[in-house]
């Protein structure tokens, strides 16, 4: 009874320093919000009327499914919204999902119910708590990964240790990257000028900053790159999202 | 009474047919820990010791348990019937994976002996014919019990009486404690050797009665120190002779300690007469000893037969080898870990120059023991991960290095010029290069920070770090704190200067500026002690290490101070130093505003 109740506080004194820590986050933006999972609303509902997420999501699946890629990373998996997209579909026979956050974790597993699945089922998903920024073994051996919208959640020059535990020592055959287009942000009617479109976004890129980031990895770490559009497109602007496909060239070394 | 010696450390399978006194050995012999009995897992995994159906399950379970042991490095007694080869094959096998000898003790009591027994004991209910089948099975194997991977086999015939002697391994030399001064790859220079001798306080004396084999050179040092050669003796160089005998001569007076290397190896089996490449310097050993007696030869070939592949020296606290040891390898025997000590690991892929691409062990070595290696000629010896790869290419023009323990200081000797022309020319290092251990920081593991930890502090005692505040903090680190790079030190929360006249402010940058400037002198420059403004204030204990050095940085418009690291840490980008608020957020956008 003591130790449950040690251990309740304890639990919650994480999350009240968790919750200080997003406050401050969003404080420094001025954004109105006060947690980032409000904050993410807040996208969403600027996003609205292309309903953007959801295509970007199907997007990604549809691209995984195009490249024959049969195990998937979902690198920053958060709540599990594209896990579940490619869980319906058998051709994908073995998915992880990684996030930092071991609470996004914890709601992606209830949200899949993955306590209840059938133990054939059960085998294909796997949820780890893991970082970007750290050489991970788990990561290796993987088909495709996929990075939705988690690129710009990270300070810019930590990219650095991103782009080698990815592209390095992951080094999956495949790897697709969604990040918001800059250049689009004019367009959300309720978005101030000067403002990013999550209060955690520690940047959003042009789709000139996208390619030469994504040229450079590629030339570095020996991928080629492609990219698409996300999103409805404007002449001028671009689409709201965008996205690259690396591949290693067949027969490269994985 | 017959004396039977088995290593310290091994994985020992009793061999008999039931009641042939097995259990009643392990009993007297062993401690009763060491002894992992078949009937007693069948016991725990169906509460019945004789019930043969679950035998499948109580192996699983003593598998498992063999495991756990040896890898601890526990000597372990199987105390099964262990009559069949195949049950024997998966005991070496796991002898083999731990990296232990397998040591057959066989128990060839008369098979009328073994059914008196079981007649007596009323929960043996199986017919006679089972004892007789395993008397057959054992007598077949018996022969082929060292072919099958059992390095000792001792064959008892059941009813002598018996002492069991634990034998140290050839590797463990725990009890020499030093200090030692270990020499890297050889290779014939036996000048620079003689050099770098002299440079480090030994002396050279005459032994009293030489044979004319070896000489009478050898060398000792006044204040006791012990030399250590990590192997490679032999070969490429221009004095392999003289390098031989000069190292053969302190090992047998006593002053110092041989590892086999590579080259060793080959030319010993050359002078035995077996087919090698003669290439990679092997020519220039084989015209010393041309002109030698045959039975000086076969001198060398026996003395360099003899060399062990690595030492654990000082209480464990330092292992040699010439290509360097994993951690699990430490003080184990088993071909395996011959092969890594006189070879390292190489990845199967060769390099441009036709040469094995090496496995970089040392980069994942996290043990506690320091490493101290050849057999890859580097530039300059440099430290990772408490190992470090003293060959610094003599017999390649480069230089002999010496690493004196425990002070962890390197004294080399130049060489005398190029003897032999590297495959791979010796990269130079550029004069701001980081070290490998920078480089390989870089990139940080998982593994190291992930799940229940607990850390070891200098000063303190230690520190158990929770699973569930390790998770907490990968996110938090991951998300909102610095780059880990820039954390050298975690500060306190409180700085040293006083508290700002200004309203609304702890701290403000002028005024903390102005103290450290009364303190430390105008230029603002720091050492043992730093710097820290708005909550986040930096400390050095006067205890760091030296190389780290904290400078008051630059000022900045409204920005704080850098606390810069560009000395320990290198730089990213056009960052120089970081700036956080006690949260670790980035502190330029508001805190001054």
């Amino acid at each position: 009874m003591i130790v449950q109740r040690y251990l309740k506080r304890r639990s919650s004194l994480v999350d009240q320093a968790m919750a200080r820590l997003l406050d401050e986050e969003n404080a420094a933006v001025e954004a109105v919000e006060s947690k980032t999972e409000q904050a993410a609303v807040a996208e969403k509902d600027l996003e609205r009327p292309m309903t953007l997420h959801t295509q970007r999501l199907n997007l990604v699946a549809t691209k995984l499914k195009a490249l024959e890629a049969k195990t998937i990373l979902d690198l920053g998996c958060g709540e599990g919204k594209l896990l579940r997209r490619l869980l319906a579909d058998r051709a994908f026979e073995r998915i992880t999902g990684m996030d930092v956050s071991h609470r996004s974790l914890e709601v992606a597993s209830s949200r899949l119910r993955l306590d209840r699945m059938p133990e054939r089922q059960r085998k294909r998903i796997q949820l780890i708590q893991g970082s970007l920024l750290y050489r991970d073994k788990r990561l290796s051996g993987f088909d495709a990964a996929a990075l939705v919208e988690v690129i710009e959640h990270l300070d810019r020059p930590r990219l650095v240790a991103l782009e080698r535990v990815v592209f390095e020592f992951a080094r999956p055959r495949h790897v697709v990257i969604t990040t918001p287009n800059r250049e689009y942000n004019v367009l959300f009617p309720t978005l101030p000028v000067g403002k990013m479109r999550h209060a955690d976004h520690r940047f959003e890129w042009t789709r000139a900053e996208f390619a030469e980031w994504s040229e450079a990895i590629s030339t570095r770490f020996g991928y080629q790159v492609g990219f698409e559009t996300v999103g409805p497109v404007d002449e001028m602007l671009g689409a709201p999202s965008q996205m690259a496909v690396f591949s290693l060239p067949t027969g490269a070394a994985e | 009474m017959k004396t039977i010696e088995i290593p310290e450390l091994a994985l020992v399978a009793l061999i008999g047919p039931s009641g042939s006194g097995k259990s009643t050995l392990a009993r007297r012999h062993f401690l009763s820990t060491e002894v992992l009995s078949s009937d007693f897992f069948r016991g725990l995994v169906s509460d019945d010791e004789n019930d043969q159906t679950c035998t499948h399950d109580a192996f699983d379970a003593l598998y498992y348990m063999i495991e756990k042991r040896l890898a601890r490095g526990r000597l372990t007694v199987v105390d099964a019937s262990n009559v069949r080869a195949e049950d024997r094959k998966r005991l070496v096998e796991h002898a083999r994976k731990y990296h232990c000898f397998a040591v057959a003790i066989v128990v060839n009591t008369p098979e009328r002996v073994c059914q008196e027994r079981n007649r007596s004991r009323p929960d043996r209910d199986f017919g006679p014919h089972v004892i007789h089948r395993q008397i057959g099975d054992i007598k077949r194997g018996l022969r082929g019990l060292e072919r099958e991977g059992f390095r000792y086999v001792h064959i008892l015939d059941g009813s002598e009486e018996i002492e069991i002697k634990r034998a140290p391994l050839w590797n463990n030399k725990k009890d020499q404690t030093g200090p030692f001064d270990i020499f890297g790859d050889l290779h014939g220079c036996a000048d620079e050797l003689r050099v770098l001798l002299e440079q480090t306080g030994w002396e050279r004396f005459a032994l009293p009665d030489p044979d004319t084999a070896w000489g009478d050179e050898y060398w000792r040092h006044s204040a006791g120190r012990r030399a250590i050669f990590l192997g490679d003796l032999v070969d490429r160089g221009p004095h392999v002779l003289d390098t031989v005998r000069i190292v053969r001569n302190m090992v047998a007076a006593g002053t110092a300690f041989c590892v086999a290397g590579n080259h060793d190896v080959k030319f010993m089996r050359w002078l035995r007469g077996k087919q090698v490449q003669i290439k990679h310097g092997l020519e220039r050993s084989i015209t010393e000893v041309e002109p030698l007696l045959p039975e000086h030869r076969s001198k060398i070939a026996s003395s360099l037969d003899r060399l062990v592949s690595h030492y654990v020296l000082d209480g464990g606290k330092l292992v040699v080898a010439h290509a360097g040891l994993r951690e699990e390898m430490h003080g184990r025997g088993s071909p395996a870990v011959r092969e890594f000590c006189l070879y390292g690991e190489t990845t199967g892929e060769t390099d441009e120059f036709g040469l094995p691409v090496r496995y970089n062990w040392a980069s994942e070595y996290r043990g506690k023991a320091m490493v101290v290696y050849g057999h890859t000629p580097v530039p300059e010896a440099e430290w990772l991960n408490n190992t470090v790869n003293i060959d610094t290419g003599a017999v390649f023009g480069g230089k002999l290095t010496v690493l004196r323990y425990p002070e962890r200081e390197f004294v080399s000797v130049a060489a005398v010029r190029e003897y032999a022309t590297p495959v791979r020319p010796l990269a130079r290092p550029a004069p701001d290069a980081r070290s490998s251990q920078q480089m390989l920081d870089d990139v940080l593991d998982l593994e190291d920070v992930t799940g229940k930890r607990i850390v070891e502090t200098r000063l303190h005692r230690t520190v158990t770090i929770r699973e569930e505040n390790s998770i907490a903090a990968l996110e938090v680190m991951s998300r909102f704190a610095t780059d880990p790079h820039w954390l050298i030190y975690l500060p306190p929360t409180m700085s040293p200067s006083e508290t700002s006249s200004r309203q609304d402010y702890l701290e403000y940058p002028t005024e903390a500026l102005a103290y450290f400037r009364k303190k430390r002198g105008p230029e603002g420059r720091l050492r043992g002690e730093a710097h820290g403004i708005a909550g986040r204030s930096c400390r050095l204990p006067r205890s760091q290490r030296g190389e780290r050095e904290i400078r008051c940085g630059r000022w900045q418009g409204r920005c704080l101070l850098h606390a810069n690291g560009a000395a320990v840490f290198p730089r990213t980008g056009r960052r120089s130093g970081v700036h956080r608020a006690s949260s670790g957020r980035a502190l330029e956008s508001r805190l001054l505003g």
